[in-house]
C-alpha cells in the first residue's frame, strides 16, 4: 500500500518535474480585435494551438526553462517572444502587427487595366484575348471593348481618351514595338502584328501610368509572353483566311516555339464582294520564334522574333469622278526581335531589362508616285527594383531609344525624287518610389527625365498616384502625371526645331470588386499643350509650330460579372468623352475626326457544357464622329451617324484536340459610315463631291479548324492559356 | 530518498521514451485529426499542428505535405471562389516548401495536380482549358515516377473520366484506372503509419460512379 502510494506520488510529481506547463492567453490585432486561426507554438517543439474565434488559445507543453514562443498568422508579422516556463501556467497576451503586402495588397487602379491570371482583381482574363466576339483574335480589338477607347472603324488602331493613335505605345516584355501595326491603304483598317496566343498577360493603361513608361501622351499597352509551356506539341490551324502551323518544344528549363503563317484573302474576296476594286487581295507571310529559358529560382531569359511580309494592291475611287481611281500597291517587311532578361540578386534586389530591334520597310506604289520608307529602331532598357524596407519599394532605371527614319519619294508627274533622313537618340533615366503607409494606403512618386538628341530637348515628367482601400471590396485611387512625346516623323522631317508635345493627366478612380464581379468608374481630365500645328501657304510651304493645345475630359464606367448567371460571363463598358484640340491642320479648337462622345460595348460569353460550345456576342455603339464638309466652309462641323455592330462567335470542341471556331461581324448589317472623302476641287456647280468612307464589306465571316497534336491526346490550342 | 530520485529519473526517462519517436507520434496524432475532420476549424487546426511540427523539424517534408493537403481539403468546405483560391494558394505555399526538401517526390507531384484540379472547379469554362491539362500532366508524371502510387492513378483516372464524359467517349479505360487504383488501396499498406494513405474513400466513391454508368 505504501509503495503504491509512493508510485502515485512520484507519477504526480513527475508531471511537475518533467514539464506539462499550461500556456494560455489571447491574440489580437493592433485595434484589439481578436484574431482567429493564429498558430501559437514553442520554437523547436511541437506543442502549440491555434486561436479560436475569440482569439483565445490554451495548450500544454513538457518543455521547461526559457523558451521562444512564436505566434504566426498569414497577413501578420511573425511574433516571437521569450517566455519563462518554470511556473505551472503562463498567461500571455499577444498583439500582432499587420504585414504589408506589396504583391497582392493594394495596387493603383487609376487608368490601369490588367489581364492575366496572377492577380485577384483583373479586368480581363488571358482567355478573353482569344474568345471575345468582334475582336477576331486581335489584341487591339479586345482592348477596344474597354472604357477609354474610341471605335475608329477605318483605322483598326487604338485611340484613347481623345488622343490620336500615335499617342499609344506598345511593348512586349517591357520593350518597345516601334511599328506595331501594318501599313494599309487609306480607310482600310490595320491589324496588330503580333499573334495574341503568345501573350499571357496584358497591361493596358489609359492614363496616369508609371514613370517607367514615356514617349506616350495617352496610353501604354504592355504585353507579357508566356512562361514555359506545359508540353511539346504541334498546332495546325486551317482558316478561311489562311493556314498556320506551329511547333512547341519543351525541355526541362527551356522551351522553343516556332510558327509559320500564311494568310491570303483572295479566295474570300472572290466569294464576298468588297467595296473597293482589289487587284491583289491582302496576303502575308508571318513567322515567329520564341525561346524561353528559366534561370535559377526566379530568373528567365526570353528571346522573341517576329518577321512578316505583306502585299496588297487596291484601286480606290476618287470623289467627283467615277471613272478615276487611285491605285495603291503596298508591300511591307517588318522584323521585330527582342531579348528580355530578369532575375533577382539576393533577397531585396531584382533587375529586368533587355534590348529590342525593329526593322521596317514600306514600299508604296501609286499612280502619282512612289514612297519608300525605312525604320530602324533600337530600344534598350534596364530596371532595378529595390525593396528598401518593408514599406518602400524603389524602382529605378534608364532607357535608350534610337530611331532612324529614311524616306525616298518619287513624284511621277514632276519626275522628281526627294530623300529625307531623320535620326534621334532618346536617353531617359527614371526613378519611382512606392510607399506603403499601411495595407490600406499607398502612394507612388516618380519622375523621368527625357533628352532627345535630335531637337536637343530636356523634359522632366513627374508622376504621382495614390490608392486608398476603404475595405476589402472598395478602393479609391487617383493619379496625376506629366507626359511628353517627340513629334511624329511627318512633322520632324520638315522641322527639327520642334519641341516635344505635352500632356497632363488627372484621374480619379473608384473600384468595387467582389467574387467574380467588378465595377469601376473613372473621371479624368487631360490637358494638352505644345501640340504641333501645321500651316500651309499658297506655295504649299509648310510651317510647323508648337502652338497647339487641347483637352479631353470624361467619365467611364465598367461592369463585369461572371458570377450571377451560371456559365455566363459578360461585361459592359461605357465612355463619355468631351474633347477638342487645335493641332495639325485644325484651324481652330475642334473635336478631332477620330473622337466620338459616347462609346458603349457589351461583351457576352456563354459556355454551354452539354454541347461543348462557347457562344459569344459583342455589341458596340459609338456616337457620330465629326467630319469636314468643304461645302459648309467650316472645319469638322458635321457629324456622321452613330456606329452599331453586333458580332457573334461560336467555338465548338469537336474532340479534345480539335476546335472549330466561327465568327461573323455586324450580323444585322448595320450601315456604318466613318466619314466622307471630298473632291479637292468643286464641280461645275460649285459643289465638292463626296464618297462615304465605309467598311470594305458589311460583314466579315471567319471559319477555322484548330488541331493540336501532342503525346497527351487531350491537349488543344487553349491549353497554353 | 535516493530510491525516490531513481524512480523519478526512470519515470522521466520512460515518459520521454513513450513519446519515443516524438515526431512520429505527433505526426500520427495530427494525421488522425486531419482524417477525422470535416469542417473548416478541424482542417485548420490540423494544418496548424503540421505547421508547428514542420517548423521544428526543418528537414522533414511530410508535415508540409499534410499541411498542404489540409488546405486542399479545406477548400472543399466552401463554394466561394475567392476563398477556394485563397486556401489553394496556401496549400501551394506548403507544397512548394515540401518540394524544396524533397524534390521529384511523386506524392507531392500528385498534390500539385490536385491543386490544379480544384482550381478548375471554381470556374470550369475559363479555367478548364488551362488547369485540367496541367492537372492531368502532373498526375501522369507522378504515375510515371511510381506506378504503384494509388492516389496519382486514382486522380488521373477521375480527370480522364471527366474528359471522356464531356466528349461522350467510352469511360471503360478511365474506369479501369480507377478500379486498379482502388485495388491498390486494398493490397498496399503504407511503409510507416505516417506515410500518405488517404484516398480509399474517394476511390470507393469514384468506383460507384463508374458502376452507375
Amino acid at each position: 500500500m505504501k509503495s503504491a502510494f509512493l508510485i502515485l506520488f512520484i507519477l504526480a510529481l513527475s508531471k511537475v518535474v518533467c514539464g506539462q506547463n499550461i500556456i494560455y492567453g489571447m491574440v489580437t490585432d493592433t485595434n484589439s480585435e481578436p484574431l482567429f486561426g493564429v498558430n501559437i507554438y514553442i520554437k523547436g517543439a511541437y506543442d502549440g494551438a491555434s486561436t479560436n474565434e475569440k482569439g483565445m488559445f490554451k495548450f500544454r507543453t513538457d518543455v521547461s526553462g526559457i523558451k521562444t514562443l512564436i505566434a504566426s498568422c498569414i497577413g501578420f508579422k511573425k511574433h516571437e517572444q521569450e517566455i519563462d516556463l518554470s511556473s505551472d501556467s503562463v498567461e500571455i497576451k499577444i498583439i500582432l502587427e499587420e504585414e504589408i503586402n506589396k504583391i497582392d495588397g493594394i495596387t493603383i487602379s487609376a487608368g490601369a487595366f490588367e489581364a492575366g491570371d496572377k492577380k485577384k482583381s483583373v479586368i480581363l482574363r488571358t482567355f478573353d484575348i482569344v474568345t471575345t466576339a468582334g475582336a477576331t483574335a486581335d489584341i487591339t480589338g479586345v482592348m477596344n471593348t474597354l472604357p477609354g477607347t474610341q471605335t475608329v472603324g477605318e483605322e483598326g488602331r487604338l485611340f484613347v481618351r481623345g488622343g490620336s493613335s500615335h499617342e499609344v505605345k506598345s511593348f512586349i516584355n517591357g520593350l518597345l514595338i516601334a511599328e506595331p501595326y501594318g501599313l494599309t491603304p487609306q480607310h482600310i483598317p490595320s491589324r496588330f502584328r503580333f499573334n495574341p496566343f503568345l501573350f499571357k498577360g496584358v497591361f493596358f493603361s489609359t492614363g496616369g501610368y508609371s514613370a517607367e513608361y514615356g514617349q506616350a501622351l495617352s496610353s501604354v499597352l504592355q504585353l507579357e509572353t508566356y512562361d514555359l509551356p506545359a508540353r511539346s506539341q504541334t498546332d495546325i490551324s486551317l482558316m478561311t483566311v489562311g493556314t498556320d502551323i506551329s511547333q512547341t518544344i519543351r525541355k526541362n528549363n527551356t522551351s522553343l516555339y516556332g510558327q509559320v503563317q500564311y494568310t491570303d484573302l483572295s479566295a474570300y474576296y472572290m466569294l464576298v464582294p468588297q467595296k473597293d476594286d482589289w487587284e491583289r487581295a491582302p496576303y502575308s507571310f508571318n513567322t515567329t520564334l520564341h525561346f524561353k529559358q528559366k534561370v535559377g529560382q526566379h530568373g528567365k531569359i526570353q528571346a522573341y522574333t517576329n518577321y512578316d511580309r505583306s502585299n496588297m494592291v487596291v484601286n480606290q475611287p476618287f470623289p467627283g469622278d467615277i471613272y478615276q481611281q487611285t491605285q495603291f500597291d503596298i508591300t511591307t517587311h517588318n522584323l521585330y526581335t527582342n531579348i528580355a532578361v530578369s532575375n533577382s540578386i539576393g533577397e531585396s534586389l531584382s533587375y529586368r531589362g533587355g534590348i529590342a530591334y525593329t526593322n521596317n520597310l514600306n514600299h508604296v506604289l501609286t499612280d502619282v508616285g512612289d514612297l519608300d520608307t525605312k525604320v530602324n529602331s533600337i530600344h534598350a532598357k534596364l530596371v532595378l527594383e529595390h525593396d528598401l524596407s518593408e514599406n518602400v519599394l524603389f524602382k529605378y532605371g534608364a532607357e535608350w531609344i534610337y530611331d532612324e527614319y529614311q524616306e525616298l519619294t518619287f513624284d511621277r508627274d514632276e519626275n522628281q525624287t526627294s530623300y529625307f533622313n531623320l535620326k534621334n537618340h532618346l536617353i531617359s533615366p527614371f526613378a519611382e518610389a512606392s510607399v506603403y503607409f499601411s495595407n490600406k494606403l499607398m502612394a507612388r512618386f516618380g519622375t523621368r527625365y527625357e533628352y532627345n538628341q535630335l531637337i536637343s530637348s530636356h523634359d522632366l515628367a513627374p508622376r504621382v498616384s495614390l490608392a486608398y482601400k476603404l475595405n476589402k471590396n472598395n478602393q479609391f485611387s487617383m493619379a496625376f502625371g506629366r507626359f511628353s512625346q517627340l513629334p511624329i516623323r511627318e512633322y520632324l522631317k520638315w522641322d527639327s526645331e520642334l519641341q516635344p508635345e505635352k500632356a497632363s493627366h488627372y484621374i480619379l478612380n473608384y473600384q468595387y470588386t467582389k467574387e467574380g464581379r467588378i465595377f469601376r468608374s473613372e473621371v479624368y481630365f487631360k490637358k494638352y499643350d505644345q501640340l504641333v500645328t501645321q500651316q500651309s501657304d499658297v506655295e504649299q510651304y509648310h510651317e510647323y509650330e508648337n502652338g497647339g493645345y487641347g483637352e479631353a475630359k470624361g467619365i467611364e464606367i465598367f461592369w463585369r460579372d461572371s458570377r450571377t448567371f451560371e456559365s455566363i460571363d459578360y461585361w459592359i463598358s461605357y465612355s463619355y468623352l468631351d474633347t477638342k484640340r487645335k493641332y495639325d491642320i485644325f484651324p481652330d479648337l475642334v473635336m478631332p475626326y477620330y473622337a466620338s462622345n459616347q462609346n458603349i460595348t457589351i461583351v457576352y460569353k456563354h459556355f454551354i457544357t452539354p454541347i461543348k460550345s462557347q457562344i459569344g456576342w459583342t455589341y458596340s455603339f459609338a456616337s457620330g464622329r465629326p467630319y469636314t464638309d468643304p461645302n459648309t466652309g467650316e472645319y469638322n462641323s458635321r457629324y456622321t451617324g452613330a456606329y452599331h455592330d453586333l458580332s457573334l462567335n461560336y467555338s465548338y470542341l469537336v474532340k479534345p484536340n480539335i476546335i472549330i471556331h466561327a465568327a461573323v461581324s455586324n450580323v444585322f448589317g448595320f450601315k456604318n459610315i466613318f466619314g466622307y472623302q471630298y473632291s479637292s476641287k468643286p464641280n461645275e456647280n460649285g459643289i465638292y463631291e463626296s464618297i462615304p468612307i465605309e467598311p470594305q464589306a458589311k460583314r466579315f465571316i471567319f471559319l477555322g479548324f484548330f488541331i493540336t497534336i501532342a503525346k497527351d491526346k487531350n491537349a488543344n490550342q487553349l491549353n497554353n492559356l | 530518498m535516493k530510491n525516490v530520485m531513481n524512480c523519478l529519473l526512470i519515470v522521466c526517462l520512460t515518459s520521454s521514451f513513450v513519446y519515443g519517436n516524438k515526431y512520429e507520434s505527433a505526426m500520427f496524432a495530427a494525421i488522425e485529426k486531419l482524417y477525422d475532420s470535416n469542417d473548416i476549424q478541424g482542417y485548420l487546426d490540423a494544418v496548424s499542428a503540421f505547421e508547428r511540427i514542420g517548423e521544428a523539424e526543418k528537414d522533414k517534408w511530410l508535415p508540409f505535405y499534410y499541411a498542404g493537403l489540409g488546405y486542399i481539403w479545406a477548400s472543399h468546405t466552401t463554394q466561394e471562389g475567392p476563398t477556394v483560391d485563397e486556401y489553394l494558394g496556401k496549400a501551394q505555399e506548403f507544397i512548394d516548401r515540401a518540394s524544396k526538401l524533397s524534390p521529384n517526390n511523386d506524392e507531392l507531384i500528385t498534390l500539385q495536380g490536385y491543386i490544379y484540379m480544384m482550381k478548375v472547379v471554381v470556374d470550369p469554362p475559363n479555367r478548364g482549358p488551362q488547369f485540367s491539362g496541367r492537372a492531368m500532366q502532373e498526375f501522369g508524371k507522378a504515375v510515371g515516377m511510381n506506378e504503384n502510387n494509388p492516389r496519382a492513378l486514382l486522380l488521373l483516372g477521375r480527370m480522364q473520366m471527366g474528359t471522356d464524359q464531356f466528349f461522350g467517349n467510352d469511360v471503360s479505360q478511365s474506369c479501369g484506372m480507377i478500379m486498379k487504383a482502388s485495388q491498390m488501396f486494398d493490397v498496399q499498406a503504407p511503409k510507416t503509419k505516417i506515410d500518405p494513405s488517404w484516398g480509399k474513400e474517394m476511390a470507393d466513391m469514384f468506383v460507384s460512379e463508374c458502376k452507375a454508368n
